[in-house]
């Protein structure tokens, strides 16, 4: 058993990691989040550039033929500069469903995953969304990633004969109208009505793949998470060594030591847990990649929530403003916390999907 | 024991809801039940409302316009407001600066003063924390000087809620550095519109301006405006924060967003139980915090009930931290049971008036914002880590 890293996976930790200090500091994040798209194209160019879209894709696809603990180090290295583009995606759910599309592939980054519908909270199933016998597609989509560079969504939506099925649709159409809005951690997102819109089925791709691959962009959205909770843990721990009441510093005051020590147990367990999930989203399929991946995000989610929470609360005063940088970890966990399952639905399909 | 209510608080609790009913604003209590935020007029209008109701100091000494209520009676008033969605009641005139000069003020700033806070033709504000002093409070260095008949003020106060509203400010201040730091702290009044004061916004975690920092250079204010003795004031913020006991649990606002949780519950579907209240884990949840907020209730009104029970600062503690808890274990409950929605900052698109509908029930928008704001009620007014230290102390000295 061997918990390290491989040559080529160091390498790409670094080079994510060097990208989020060069580029998404918090400070030049917050001037990204000024832009009138919500990020800044530019920057988002130059992550583009990474490839990290490639990092799953087989060798013979042109991937780099990467497995989901190279998706690991990746989310991991990403969480601290809470990037706002939806590199994860691309990476794990978009070249996934794509992967019979040499189109999607080659361009994974510009293609936003459309599957979820108002008023169905976390369920994965269309219900508004209808393909005719024309090939056209009609409904409603939201929560969908929305950033500079992107010209096609994947789209779940019901067939004539009720089936599931995903169908790539081009955003500059007609019949596509936006409502853009930032999440409550800052990144830009939209809402889609698409009227009579031309779709093309992704063949081979129903429901179960959906969920299949849904899972897997869980699994890296919680190795990300586990990042952001590490750059929370570390600022909070700095922040009691630094802030000096009653003639001395913050961390010499027990009570504090022991909820520091309880966080910092925390992110170590979610760290655990996120190794797990990816061990078990190389080795399993079906019912029990799901299952993994539910495990992994109640777990996951409840450290979170109460990394995000004392965090704050150890920070005080400071904690409560949006300027000072624990408050845009904090956000960034409870939106994660409320995306793509939140811990009651996915504790609840845990015990649905008994092992 | 007896915990039924007398026919007079019955009576009293129908009033409270004809007054809720008909004489608050529709849209003010509406704007309150979906969980945005008010303009400094909507709120003045409320306090307007309790004052031409008679209502508007009723702790107050009888002379000064106080009806004597009992304990259960202001909580009465609490919940029946809470439930009505009406505003919270602002503390700054009515239950800080007020009791204070009611109790050392000289008479002149009482005449002065008190009826403009009844009225609410005054807004006050608090100055008591530094950025370097907030749970150490006795450190702060905000210096005054006197100088004739004047006092010459230099610091920076901040986290002072409404500043931007106030027409004054009560402020602790630093008289003498020489001593023990709670020994050199002065009570002092100032007019928020004295040259060499600036204003500056903070912007909370929820992206809204409730609070600022406050900057004092060389600014001077009569001799007149100090409160009781010089370097006594330590004592009166000890006797302003005790005053502070009404309501500190917040147990009207916990019951309305219990309910409100039950109703959001009821009407959010899921894929497998139906209405998200039938979901086992959920309702566990929800029944959980009922629970608490039962035996909190009445912890409360043992509390209020028993004036030795008012006197020990176990209770006083304690009903902080547990209302603290309780309502901020809500606001997470109801941001959950909203759901993804609740990931959508839509609060300004719903506030400015976009023309566009705003995304999922009406309910969406203000959850997560009120649950980011709730993070502050375990730091302010004494932290919950302050408060079990006191706790603590009073427990062991005993």
């Amino acid at each position: 058993m061997d918990f390290g890293l491989s040559d080529d996976q160091r390498l790409l930790q670094e080079t994510v990691s060097r990208f989020v200090a060069d580029r998404y500091a918090l400070d030049q994040r917050k001037g990204y989040l000024a832009n009138a798209a919500g990020h800044d194209p530019a920057v988002a160019a130059e992550l583009d550039d990474l490839g990290l879209s490639l990092v799953q894709v087989p060798e013979d696809l042109g991937g780099l033929g990467g497995d989901a603990f190279d998706a690991l180090v990746v989310g991991e290295a990403l969480g601290p500069g809470l990037v706002l583009e939806p590199v994860l995606d691309a990476m794990t759910a978009v070249c996934a469903l794509g992967q019979g599309v040499p189109d999607v592939v080659e361009a994974a980054s510009a293609h936003t995953l459309a599957l979820f519908e108002r008023g169905q909270r976390h369920s994965l199933k269309p219900v508004g969304c209808r393909v005719d016998g024309q090939g056209h597609l009609s409904g409603e989509k939201t929560l969908v990633a929305n950033v500079a560079g992107l010209t096609h969504a994947l789209v779940s939506a019901l067939d004539e004969a009720g089936a599931v099925g995903l169908y790539r649709v081009a955003l500059d159409d007609d019949g596509v109208t936006r409502f853009d809005y930032p999440l409550q951690d800052g990144r830009p997102f939209t809402d889609l009505r698409l009227e009579a819109v031309p779709a093309s089925r992704i063949e081979g791709i129903g429901f179960a793949e959906i969920e299949a691959a849904n899972a897997r962009r869980v699994i890296a959205e919680c190795a990300m998470a586990v990042g952001i909770m590490q750059a929370a843990a570390e600022m909070t721990r700095e922040y009691l060594s630094v802030r000096k009441q009653f003639g001395r510093p913050l961390a010499a005051f027990q009570a504090l030591q022991f909820r520091l020590v309880d966080m910092n147990m925390e992110v170590q367990d979610a760290r655990s847990m996120a190794i797990w999930a990816a061990n078990q989203a190389n080795l399993q399929s079906g019912d029990a990649l799901l299952r993994a991946a539910s495990m992994a995000k109640a777990k996951i989610g409840r450290a979170a929530t109460l990394v995000a929470e004392e965090s704050i609360q150890l920070h005080g005063g400071m904690g409560m403003t949006l300027d000072y940088g624990i408050g845009a970890y904090a956000k960034s966990l409870t939106t994660f916390n409320l995306l793509n399952g939140d811990v009651g639905f996915h504790t609840a399909r845990v015990i649905r999907l008994a092992a | 024991m007896d915990l039924t209510f007398s026919s007079e608080d019955l009576k009293f609790r129908d009033e409270v809801v004809a007054f809720c009913e008909t004489q608050v604003d529709r849209e003010t209590r509406e704007k309150t039940r979906l969980g945005h935020r008010l303009t400094k007029g909507e709120i003045v209008d409320y306090h307007r409302a309790l004052y031409a109701r008679g209502w508007a100091v009723p702790n107050w000494a009888p002379e000064w316009g106080g009806l004597g209520w009992s304990a259960l009676r202001n909580q009465i008033f609490e919940e029946v407001a809470a439930a009505h969605h009406c505003p919270r009641r602002l503390a700054f005139g009515v239950s800080m600066v007020g009791p204070v000069l009611q109790a050392f003020g000289s008479r002149e700033q009482q005449e002065r003063y008190l009826p403009r806070i009844a009225s609410i033709e005054d807004w006050w504000c608090q100055g008591f924390s530094e950025p370097g002093s907030g749970s150490d409070l006795a450190s702060l260095k905000t210096s005054a000087v006197r100088d004739g008949d004047e006092w010459v003020l230099n610091g920076h106060k901040t986290w002072t809620t409404y500043a931007q509203h106030a027409d004054k400010m009560f402020i602790l201040t630093r008289t003498d550095s020489e001593c023990k730091p709670q020994k050199g702290i002065s009570f002092m009044l100032l007019d928020m519109d004295t040259p060499g004061i600036e204003v500056k916004p903070i912007v909370l975690l929820d992206n809204y301006h409730e609070v600022n920092e406050v900057f004092f250079d060389n600014v001077r204010i009569p001799a007149e405006n100090l409160v009781g003795e010089e370097n006594k004031g330590w004592d009166y913020a000890k006797f302003l924060l005790a005053h502070e006991r009404f309501g500190i649990a917040q147990i009207g606002a916990a019951r309305e967003q219990l309910n409100r949780l039950k109703a959001i519950a009821g009407m959010e579907q899921t894929e497998g139980d139906g209405a998200l209240i039938n979901d086992p884990l959920f309702a566990q949840q929800v029944a959980e915090l009922e629970m608490d907020l039962t035996a909190l209730d009445i912890t409360n009104l043992r509390v209020l009930a028993d004036p030795a029970n008012q006197a020990d600062l176990t209770f006083a503690g304690m009903l902080k931290i547990r209302g603290s808890d309780l309502n901020q274990r809500l606001s997470r409950l109801i941001m959950e049971a909203v759901g993804p929605a609740a990931a959508v900052e839509q609060q300004g698109l719903v506030l400015h008036g976009r023309n566009e509908p705003p995304l999922g029930p009406d309910y969406a928008a203000g959850a997560a914002p009120t649950y980011l704001n709730m993070r502050k009620v375990s730091i302010f007014g004494g932290s919950n880590e302050i408060q079990r230290t006191i706790i603590a102390k009073a427990m062991l000295s005993a």
